[in-house]
């Protein structure tokens, strides 16, 4: 990333944070022996990588999920609202999806154990996580009333902003790690057997 | 960690699936729900055979002593081909009695000699033990499941105050069928005036016993429901890739494919919430009810959106008489229905992890 002739432009993304950017290269030159894989075989190369990002990021998310969730669950005491029969059914679906997500993520681990690498199927992971945090952010926006659009640097902001935060970044889940629409063209064609759409 | 089917667990689910595909092919299912009950004795007798009515009860009473990811296996199999007839029910209420601590029919159940129901819901349709109102023994059980073909009842009912269950002659009562959206599982209501019963439990006992044996049935039912959300799946991919439109297979169409997709999400993550269920049922984990809970609940809703897609993928053939896919719709509302639907589950799980 220091060779000479890259330039790294940060993009500042809708959350206000810049985890992504652009990259330049201009006359960039690359020792042959940084080759990844095969010349001619990069797409291979780069789908194995999004593949395992696909089939395994699922199993650390849960683990955030429900540590989210469990404060949520505090919030809504400290809020009162954890006796409204709709917040109940809203938390408790959110639950049942974490925990189905974790049962999802332990078979999967089981198969790439057996078969050694992530299949196709690794994107329902990754249509679950990204769209259930979505939900999930909604249900916590609902939950904090009022309170979920207080940003970082606000004195009586739960949790130093991160709700409104959460909420915001969430957009990017369906988009980032390839959009549910090509998970979702994945399935069709890797799993289902349904002729390419494209 | 190993979250797969053990090798002899494959052999029984195999085994089952060529089994139902030779002895309860599709023409077979119809057949059978233009009958008054829905029931095969003959294919009930060779179901006994092969050791499925006693899948999960112990071996020193007639059963094969297998856990509930055995049952699951089983049971997708069994939802997968739509056998019709009194499976769940006679399960259930051969897990109740086992709860219990009586060994009474349950060699008579497993051998498929007898029939067994449970009677639990009234009118006021609740799934809780506790809205249990009727007094031993009178007045009307509703929404009972394959009660004409049961030799034997067991029947929730208040004894005082207490919940109290009772083991009942099958022909010592009244039975009205109720007609209902299902035609692989029938439905009746039971009119009660004192007949002769035997007390199976009270108080406490009964509780427990009835709470155990309908997590039990809930996880064999949340894996019927996966097997119909397989085989809706199959059929609408099926026609997906062979329907063509525009000159194009339908399939091709992401408008199309993306709702396969969803049917695919929806099935394998209900596979894998009902197979936890099982497994933490089988080795008495402490979250196991939430574990049924999450399965049922998820299950519910994934199977009637399965279904929903299924239709309407196949456009106007899938909302014909002809096509299978209603039929697998229909058992799936009941399923639904069955043990509490995701609603239901939803408050049981606030009150297992929100209040605890």
């Amino acid at each position: 990333m220091k060779s000479p002739g890259i330039e790294v432009r940060g993009l500042k993304q809708m959350s206000g944070e810049s985890e992504f950017s652009e990259l330049f290269f201009r006359d960039v030159s690359v020792p042959a022996e940084n080759v990844l894989g095969k010349v001619n075989d990069g797409w291979n190369v780069a789908i194995g990588t999004l593949m395992h990002e696909r089939g395994t990021l699922g199993a650390a998310l849960q683990v955030n999920y429900r540590r989210n969730f469990s404060r949520l669950v505090e919030i809504a005491r400290e809020l009162r609202r954890n006796c409204d029969p709709i917040v109940r059914q809203k938390l408790a679906q959110c639950f049942v999806e974490i925990e189905v997500m974790r049962c999802n993520q332990m078979r999967a681990f089981s198969r790439i154990n057996e078969t050694g690498v992530p299949g196709p199927e690794g994107s329902i992971q990754k249509i679950f996580w990204s769209e259930f945090n979505q939900r999930f952010q909604q249900v916590a926006m609902e939950i904090l009333g009022p309170h979920g659009q207080l940003a970082h640097g606000c004195l009586d902001a739960y949790d130093e902003g991160q709700w409104a935060y959460g909420y915001l970044r969430s957009r990017g889940n369906t988009i980032e790690a390839g959009t549910s629409e090509i998970q979702r063209n994945i399935l069709g064609h890797f799993v289902l057997g349904l002729p390419k759409s494209y | 960690m190993q979250f797969a089917l053990s090798e002899s667990q494959q052999i029984l689910k195999n085994n089952a699936r060529k089994f139902f595909a030779a002895e309860c092919p599709m023409s077979e299912v119809r057949r059978l729900m233009e009958t008054d009950t829905s029931h095969d004795p003959q294919l009930w007798r060779a179901m006994a055979e092969q050791g499925f009515l006693g899948v999960v009860l112990p071996e020193d009473a007639g059963g094969m002593g297998l856990g509930l990811v055995e049952l699951a296996a089983l049971a997708e199999e069994m939802g997968r081909a739509l056998v019709p007839g009194a499976f769940i029910s006679t399960l259930l209420a051969g897990a109740v009695i086992h709860a219990a601590g009586s060994k009474k029919h349950l060699a008579e159940i497993a051998s498929g000699r007898i029939n067994a129901t449970v009677a639990l819901l009234e009118a006021n349709a609740s799934w809780d033990p506790a809205a249990v109102q009727m007094p031993a023994l009178t007045g009307d059980k509703l929404f009972v499941p394959d009660a004409a073909i049961a030799d034997v009842l067991i029947v929730a009912a208040r004894n005082g105050g207490e919940l109290a269950l009772y083991l009942v002659n099958g022909e010592s009562v009244t039975k009205t069928p109720m007609p209902a959206m299902d035609l692989t599982r029938r439905l009746y209501k039971l009119t009660f005036n004192n007949p002769p019963a035997e007390l199976l439990a009270s108080g406490d006992a009964a509780r427990q016993a009835l709470d155990y044996a309908l997590d039990v049935a809930t996880v064999a039912l949340c894996a019927e429901m996966t097997g119909f959300m397989q085989r809706t799946l199959d059929i609408a991919v099926e026609y997906a890739k062979t329907r063509k439109q525009f000159g194009k297979p339908i399939g091709q169409y992401q408008a199309v494919q993306h709702q396969c997709a969803d049917m695919l999400l929806w099935t394998e993550s209900s596979r894998s919430a009902t197979y936890y269920a099982a497994w933490a049922m089988t080795e008495k984990v402490p979250e196991a009810r939430v574990a049924v809970s999450v399965a049922k609940a998820y299950a519910s809703d994934a199977c009637r959106e399965v279904g929903n897609r299924g239709v309407q993928v196949q456009g106007g053939m899938g909302f014909t008489w002809e096509n299978d896919t209603h039929l697998f719709y229909r058992r799936a509302k009941a399923s639904e229905i069955a043990f509490g639907d995701a609603t239901f589950h939803r408050e049981r799980i606030a009150k297992l992890v929100i209040d605890k």
